[in-house]
């Protein structure tokens, strides 16, 4: 029982790394890339941590007590995960962004803001 | 039940060879700093895909400081390319 | 006196970091719980050391966020969160499939978050699901400048934050958290 659902978990985690990956190489500009590598950060993770936390807490249940060390482990590994990829997204699309890298996209809010913010950012510095 | 562990390993080392080819020909900086962000994500699940095959917990330790180190270094380019750094 | 508080904040930290680190590290005769008692020593006084070095992080910000109670609240917003993840999941993974409906654009959000951290935490929440990625933050007025990648073809329709979610309203959520 424990095997099924651990191998479906794997191959949803298989299945939207992959998805993710074709989406870097078919999306066409670098802001739409940013949601592809989304996909990989979000579900390609979350659901391989899952795996590993069913696995090993199958096996504590059949009375392996050193697995409940290796659960607490991807606990930590997932949190962290978590917030180092949000930061550095948000990081990679600011500075691609301040770097004059505009989107080709129908309505751009931030145009005609990003020189006043810049110049008040620089003041206040 | 090794099988399928070791099977996802291989596909996920040949998915980091496909964003290899993103870096090699993206057209601007960003998407290469992107391609590399994606790369240390996928690093981290053949981390802990390993420590299933092998039955070895250390390497989610490895995966753990490897997600906190990456982070810093992709930050540091970030700021390289907003033009930050004097 | 003035550094005690952070101090002892950040211990606390520091000791409940390293007990999920070590959880199950009892032996058969010695123990409390889970953990062995060097363990437990071990962690005092190194998150002691490390509440004495990082005290000064934590002073002269607010400490509304040292309730426990809003770290609870924080937990439970898992569940919202993860069924706007599944959501957001599968509509992104349709648009690669496909390759059709893809209308990116930049809206500008006035969320009107009172806090700094309600600022975070949207913005977090947003980043993070797939089709939603903040750009860039207005400091002073706390107004997001977001990318999606499908805004619809009324580009009016998603400036109000309650509508940057497709089902549930997380803003309200943090809201609640944070203020």
């Amino acid at each position: 029982m424990i095997d099924i659902i651990v191998t479906v978990c794997v191959l949803i985690s298989l299945i939207f790394s992959i998805l993710g990956v074709i989406g870097l190489f078919r999306f066409p500009d670098f802001y739409t890339r940013i949601h592809a590598a989304g996909l990989v950060g979000s579900f390609g993770i979350l659901f391989m941590g899952a795996a590993v936390l069913i696995y090993a807490a199958g096996l504590f249940l059949s009375g392996e007590g050193a697995w409940l060390n290796f659960g607490a482990h991807i606990l930590i590994a997932l949190v962290v995960t978590v917030i180092t990829g949000t930061t550095s997204t948000h990081a990679i699309a600011r500075s691609a962004y301040r770097s004059g890298n505009r989107p080709d996209a129908k309505s751009d809010a931030l145009k005609d803001d990003i020189e006043s913010m810049k110049r008040r950012e620089e003041k206040k510095r | 039940m090794n099988d399928i562990f070791m099977i996802a390993a291989i596909i996920f080392v040949l998915l980091i060879f496909a964003c290899g080819v993103r870096i090699w020909r993206g057209p601007t900086n960003a998407d290469r700093m992107l391609a590399l962000d994606v790369i240390n994500i996928l690093v981290v699940i053949i981390m802990i895909t390993l420590s299933l095959w092998f039955k070895q917990p250390i390497f989610v330790d490895v995966a753990i400081v490897y997600a906190l180190l990456s982070f810093v270094g992709t930050l540091y380019v970030a700021k390289l390319i907003m033009g930050d750094l004097e | 006196m003035k550094s005690i508080f952070p101090a002892i904040l950040a211990g606390i930290a520091a000791f409940i970091i390293y007990l999920i680190l070590s959880a199950g590290s009892a032996l058969p005769n010695d123990g409390i719980l889970l953990w062995s008692s060097a363990e437990l020593i071990i962690g005092l006084i190194l998150s002691i050391i490390t509440g004495l070095i990082c005290r000064k992080i934590w002073v002269g910000k607010s400490y509304r966020m040292a309730n426990p109670l809003r770290w609870l609240l924080l937990i439970v917003y898992i569940i919202p969160f993860l069924i706007e993840l599944i959501i957001a999941n599968l509509t992104v993974a349709w648009k690669v499939i496909t390759g059709r409906n893809i209308r990116p654009g930049i809206v500008k959000l006035t969320p009107g978050m009172k806090t700094d951290a309600g600022a975070l935490l949207l913005s977090a929440s947003i980043t993070y699901q797939p089709g939603t990625a903040s750009v860039d933050v207005d400091e002073e007025s706390r107004e997001l400048y977001v990318h999606c990648l499908d805004i619809g073809s009324d580009p009016a329709a998603v400036r109000q934050p309650g509508n940057i979610f497709s089902r549930i309203d997380l803003v309200k959520w943090i809201r609640r958290i944070t203020e």
